[in-house]
């Protein structure tokens, strides 16, 4: 299930959330824990079995590696090593097995190979992550385990952060788990958060997605090269506004339950530099890298060579994680390759540079990213990077791009707006009088509007009837 | 901010999901929606292989999302808020001047528009009566200058000459006759087809076609038979403030006779439908609606006899023929199975038309029948 959906706003939200407030404290958990696999079930029920048996696997984990750490250091290292492997192993069998099928078959040896074709599980890649995290942090002594099934299947299958982030550890919510505070400032503050979310997918997103649909579909040879940049900067705005909005909505949802989780955005195109970027982009997955894979492999403790050595391992990884596919493992070392230069020696002359120059630099190496991230198909991706620079295009601007700029000026400038705390700012200055009006308002209107754009979207005139 | 301002928050947005919630519950389903001209979603039964397979719940959403309430009204939301954010189209349908929608035209699938190519050529080679052909442009094309500017759409005229270029018949030119007249009310606001004035000019090329006299249009005296037509772009537009159409009729009923056939048997049809006048779709009111053949003898002097292998916008157009021909069959390959081979060995006629607008001769898959 998605949450900007008909399915999730008007009747699993309203009937999840009314049951929840009405259940005694503690009776929630068992009712959070039945609509979590609800939720999950709801798109393929048979990977509910998947889910129970990745929560089981890291539950035995941590009751385990609890149990020896102190006594035993090394059966508790064992543990971990096979939980480890045994977790990574359904990630890359799920996810990964057709691309290394796929990559193998190159080679002459094992060209009768055939691939499998399972279907991704939704949210794989987030759980796996999120589960993880636990029986690790049990190994480092820096969470109690947690003794009780329900509590951890809880935490694990939790719907809000299930399946697009943030990338919730056990130890952000083992408190929560135990005692939530649930109350009238704390639900209205996840109302106002959630619908903000809601937005910036339904009304934003999904919006600017329909113009990269156009420009992706299009061939590049007929793009103009203004043509090519508009559509980079529609992929730029939607994935920015898609992802950002399903992390407020999650964070939103988590306040109704009364969860606290750990923020995820931070108006990432304001960047100065790419190393800022990643600081202000999916924070939560960022800082997973860096805690369990980056600061475990010495991070930059053993000298520079070294440290180079761990970037390129921790952004091959943060690439592939995204999807298995070329183009994602070369989003990530082209990121990989920019960090390194930021850390040689640009970062310091950026520090020092007019700021106009460093957004600029910086938009300039995301916008680029965004198109290795979107194109998947090799030949197309060069062939449209081409254009962007003039290679290869149909003039500089033609009436296409200036029809998709008149359609969608308005929208952009909307953009643009929304990716600066300007809003965030006004907002702060605004007097309770006003924002007692403004707000009840907003949620009103925000509401309607993405429900119009909802059931429009299943809108689907049969017009063939009579030709 | 104050706790009750959150109370009221909370309430205000727990009571509109809910709100809608069980008025979901306590709503019948509706069975068709004439807006979309489709039937809808109905709840699907609960079956434990349909809930296991996940099948069940794609249909379940399905049908919320069509029976969600007021589902047209949030569909002219919708296009409202595109507009307000300065769009010029929505689902497809521009917003043109003089209050008119027209509908985009894409580049279409060639593979398909060389096969209904090869289908005309095919029927060409199975007979020996003289084949016309005729491709009726869109608004999109003739009224090109009413849309948003810049406005992106696949150029129908190429087309048009590209397909002419393939085809082994004699060609109409309908579209210069309609481009001449584009200041008329030739096309509809609302709805793809043309108007019966239009079609009149339609007509009159194809009467040229085949060496006639043309009759003037003001030999004539039309009759507004509605004033409230809402067309087909009008629904998939979303678009709710423009206003209707009007439907005109010039050719009198009178000297006139029409025969459905549900294969050979003929029955009873009608010239102007004037039930369908009262439902949504109110083109219908030409002949009544879809049809595999029809028959229809008229009490002109020429003694002709003419087979239209054609799309709807041959509805209000044969009307006007009936002054030329003295029988006309309609044949709708969508429906009509046995192949015009049969058709031509089985029934008399001089002379055979493939009349097809361009969106649909593009697009039909339908259109291989003719060389069958």
């Amino acid at each position: 299930m998605v949450f900007s959906s008909i399915v999730f706003l008007y009747l699993y939200l309203p009937i999840t959330l009314i049951i929840y407030f009405l259940t005694p404290a503690r009776y929630r958990n068992i009712w959070l824990f039945i609509v979590n696999l609800i939720f999950y079930g709801w798109g393929e029920p048979v990977y509910i079995i998947l889910m129970l048996a990745s929560i089981l696997l890291n539950y035995v984990a941590g009751l385990f590696i609890g149990k020896y750490r102190e006594k035993k250091k090394k059966t508790a290292k064992n543990v971990l090593a096979i939980n480890i492997v045994l977790n990574i192993g359904l990630l890359i069998f799920f996810k990964y097995i057709d691309f290394i099928i796929r990559c193998l078959k190159i080679i002459p040896f094992f060209a009768g190979m055939k691939e499998l074709g399972v279907a991704l599980p939704i949210g794989i890649s987030f759980y796996t992550f999120q589960a993880m995290s636990y029986p690790i942090d049990v190994y480092k002594g820096e969470t109690q385990y947690q003794k009780s099934f329900l509590k951890f299947g809880t935490y694990v299958a939790l719907f809000p952060q299930l399946i697009a982030g943030p990338i919730v550890r056990y130890t952000d919510v083992a408190k929560d788990l135990e005692k939530r505070e649930v109350h009238v400032t704390r639900i209205a503050k996840g109302i106002r958060k959630f619908m903000i979310g809601l937005a910036k997918k339904v009304l934003l997103a999904n919006n600017i997605g329909q113009l990269w649909d156009v420009y992706n579909a299009m061939e590049p040879s007929g793009m103009s090269v203004v043509g090519a940049w508009i559509g980079a900067f529609a992929f730029t705005f939607q994935i920015y506004f898609d992802f950002s909005g399903y992390s407020d909505m999650a964070i939103g949802l988590g306040e109704m339950l009364g969860f606290s989780f750990p923020p995820n955005f931070d108006y990432p195109y304001i960047s100065k530099s790419i190393t800022e970027f990643w600081r202000r982009w999916h924070i939560s997955l960022g800082t997973w890298f860096r805690d369990y894979v980056y600061i475990p492999l010495g991070g930059n403790r053993k000298g520079i060579k070294r440290q180079l050595l761990n970037i390129w391992i921790v952004w091959s990884l943060t690439g592939l994680w995204h999807g298995a596919s070329v183009n994602f493992l070369l989003w990530g070392i082209y990121y990989g390759v920019l960090l390194t230069i930021e850390k040689l020696f640009l970062y310091k002359t950026l520090k020092k540079a007019s700021s106009v120059f460093t957004h600029i630099y910086t938009m300039f190496f995301v916008v680029i990213g965004w198109m290795i991230f979107a194109i998947e198909d090799m030949r197309h991706l060069v062939k449209y990077l081409g254009v962007m620079f003039g290679i290869g295009s149909e003039g500089i601007l033609s009436s296409q791009a200036l029809y998709y700029l008149r359609d969608y000026g308005i929208v952009f400038v909307i953009l643009i707006f929304a990716c600066l705390p300007a809003g965030k700012y006004l907002y702060g200055k605004m007097k309770d009088s006003v924002k007692n009006l403004l707000v009840p308002a907003a949620i009103a209107i925000v509401l309607l509007l993405c429900t119009a754009y909802l059931v429009d979207s299943t809108y689907n005139p049969f017009l063939y009837f009579r030709f | 901010m104050k706790k009750y301002q959150d109370l009221i928050q909370i309430i205000l947005f727990m009571g509109i999901i809910t709100g809608f919630m069980a008025a979901m519950f306590v709503l019948k389903d509706k069975t068709f929606s004439e807006q979309e001209n489709r039937v809808l979603n109905q709840t699907p039964k609960v079956t434990v292989k349909g809930i296991t397979s996940g099948k069940w719940m794609e249909q379940f959403e399905a049908c919320l999302t069509d029976q969600f309430p007021g589902r047209d009204t949030w569909v002219g939301i919708k296009s409202y808020s595109e507009r307000l954010s300065g769009k010029t189209e929505n689902n497809a349908v521009f917003f043109c001047q003089d209050d008119t929608l027209i509908k985009r035209f894409d580049e279409p699938d060639s593979e398909l528009v060389e096969k209904n190519i090869m289908a005309v050529n095919q029927l060409v080679e199975n007979t020996d009566l003289p084949v016309y052909f005729s491709l009726i442009p869109g608004a999109v094309s003739i009224w090109d200058e009413k849309l948003p500017k810049y406005a992106q759409n696949y150029d129908q005229r190429a087309l048009i000459d590209e397909i002419y270029s393939k085809v082994n018949c004699k060609t109409v030119d309908t579209y210069s006759r309609l481009r001449q007249h584009k200041n008329e009310y030739i096309f509809y606001r609302t709805d793809h087809h043309w108007t019966t004035r239009g079609a009149y000019y339609g007509s009159t090329a194809i009467a040229e076609a085949f060496g006639m006299e043309v009759e003037p249009l003001d030999s004539y005296s039309s009759e507004v038979v509605s004033d409230s037509f809402y067309g087909t772009v009008y629904s998939s537009s979303g678009v709710r403030w423009v206003k209707p159409d009007v439907i005109e009729k010039f050719i009198p009923k009178e000297g006139k006779t029409v025969q459905k056939f549900v294969g050979d048997t003929p029955a009873d049809g009608e010239f102007y439908d004037y039930e369908k006048l009262k439902v949504k779709d109110k083109y219908a009111f030409f002949f009544g609606g879809n049809t595999p053949l029809i028959k229809i003898t008229s009490d002109t002097d020429r003694d002709k006899k003419l087979l239209v292998i054609r799309d709807s916008y041959s509805d209000s157009e044969i009307p006007f023929l009936t002054e030329y021909f003295s029988e006309i069959y309609m044949m709708d390959l969508r429906y009509y199975k046995f192949g015009v081979k049969y058709f031509l060995e089985k029934y008399d006629v001089d002379a055979v038309l493939v009349n097809y607008s361009v969106s649909n001769f593009v697009e039909d898959k339908n259109i291989v029948m003719a060389g069958k």
